[in-house]
């Protein structure tokens, strides 16, 4: 489970327009309503990606005035009001009849109510039957698009990697900086065809809460920011930065949370040039 | 003003749970309009019979608001869900059916697994919203937003990997967003 993700990261990561769609798997719809609930940047933003969502659902072409609005409503609610009656015991007169018809009639609905007892019963059974099935089938895709989702992964990270013009860029320490020191180290992929960039492996110092490390390209003199990125202790995942067009060098920096638009020069602490 | 906005939301979803008939009608002033795309999109039909199919789903709305998890979702999505299912449910029906017969062979709509993503009159206002959007961000909308396929079937459609539809989905939104000023 992971506890601590980058909540820009999340934002600008496409999830929550999936989670606005009701298409991500049950696991991850349930951890993106988690994040909601606990960070009101996030609800904020689920709330205006489904506002868009509405407005454009919502052409004028066949959109319900006010006044159509009112009839349906009144209408559903008629529905809804209609069925409780419905369901209410009808009462019929008796006819006169023979004791014979009517000790038939008894008999015969005996014998009726048995029967719907017993497949009621039976239904109830095949019912439970059924939801646990399909509980377990629901879980069951879930699963499927998580191991799809992983295989994903890696398979883009793998195809960057083999590619003969990708470059492995080393990052060392920036000597005389406060924050990293000689056994930092940093790995990184990065395809100047493609622009695809990939941090392979980082080991750095942990960074005060409201701040993070960020990945600049470096082309001509001048940074392109490549995106920000965490630590957790001593190790991180492997995973794709900003597309980068052109770079001569590539370095890091701390920034505030969300990072900046250029780069802390008093906080560069690590450079690999190509 | 947001937070007041999603304080709202809370408070809908709990008076709806009591069945708050007020809190219903007001559900559905906000959300008909965007369930009648959503509705026509599987019908392929004219919005009065949309409407009846969101009556319908309404109905199932009030009777199961208990069920409703948010934890799982937003409401927008479960009911949107509900009317998908509801509608889905109306095109096997033999009405329907019967009713389709009655129009030209190349108005027949498709049912079942072939939905299909080509443009459809009916939803002509919702394609000219779509329009402002590049033909590549535009395909994306479609297959998630209109059609409810999961991230990993609308790779599979689109040909495309999963994080390239995630971003595209991304930067869709992020241009409707600027259109409808929800920035």
């Amino acid at each position: 489970m992971k506890t601590e993700m980058n909540i820009q990261e999340l934002i600008s990561s496409g999830k929550l327009e999936l989670y606005v769609a009701g298409t991500l798997s049950e696991r991850e719809m349930g951890d993106v309503a988690a994040y909601a609930q606990e960070y009101p940047e996030v609800s904020s933003e689920i709330e205006k990606i489904e506002r868009t969502m509405l407005d454009f659902l919502s052409p004028l072409e066949f959109s319900m005035g006010e006044p159509e609005k009112e009839k349906q409503i009144n209408q559903i609610f008629e529905k809804i009001h209609g069925r409780d009656e419905d369901s209410q015991a009808v009462v019929v007169p008796m006819h006169r009849g023979g004791r014979a018809a009517i000790a038939a009639a008894i008999a015969a609905l005996i014998v009726v109510a048995g029967l719907s007892v017993w497949l009621g019963l039976r239904n109830k059974n095949l019912n439970a039957e059924m939801a646990a099935l399909q509980k377990h089938q629901q879980e069951m895709l879930a699963q499927r698009d998580q191991i799809e989702d992983g295989y994903n992964k890696v398979q883009q990270e793998f195809s960057v990697m083999r590619n003969i013009v990708t470059k492995r860029v080393q990052l060392g320490s920036v000597a005389g900086n406060k924050i990293t020191d000689s056994s930092s180290y940093m790995l990184l992929y990065w395809n100047p065809t493609t622009g695809k960039l990939m941090l392979a492996d980082a080991h750095l110092p942990k960074v005060a809460d409201n701040q993070e490390y960020q990945l600049w390209a470096l082309y001509n003199g001048k940074p392109v920011d490549a995106g920000v990125f965490d630590v957790k202790s001593d190790s991180t995942g492997a995973g794709f930065q900003k597309d980068i067009s052109n770079a001569q060098a590539f370095a890091v920096t701390v920034e505030p949370r969300g990072g900046s638009k250029s780069p802390t020069m008093s906080n560069l602490c690590m450079v690999g040039k190509l | 003003m947001l937070e007041t906005a999603l304080t709202f939301q809370k408070e809908l979803v709990s008076r709806l749970k009591e069945k708050d008939e007020q809190a219903f009608a007001t559900l559905y002033r906000n959300y008909s309009n965007a369930l009648i795309s959503i509705i026509k999109q599987v019908i392929h039909e004219d919005t009065e019979l949309a409407k009846d199919i969101l009556q319908d789903a309404m109905v199932k709305i009030w009777n199961n608001i208990g069920q409703y998890d948010a934890t799982k979702g937003t409401l927008f999505t479960w009911m949107m869900n509900i009317c998908r299912n509801v509608a889905i449910d109306k095109t096997r029906s033999k009405d329907f059916k019967n009713q389709s017969k009655n129009q030209s062979l190349e108005a027949s709509p498709e049912s079942g697994p072939n939905r299909s993503v080509s443009p459809m009159p009916e939803l002509i206002g919702v394609r000219k919203m779509l329009e402002i959007l590049e033909p590549t961000h535009r395909e994306v909308v479609d297959v998630v937003y209109m059609l409810g396929y999961s991230h990993a079937e609308a790779a599979e459609i689109l040909n495309l990997p999963i994080g390239t539809v995630k971003t595209r989905l991304r930067n869709a939104v992020i241009e409707l967003r600027k259109r409808f000023k929800h920035l």
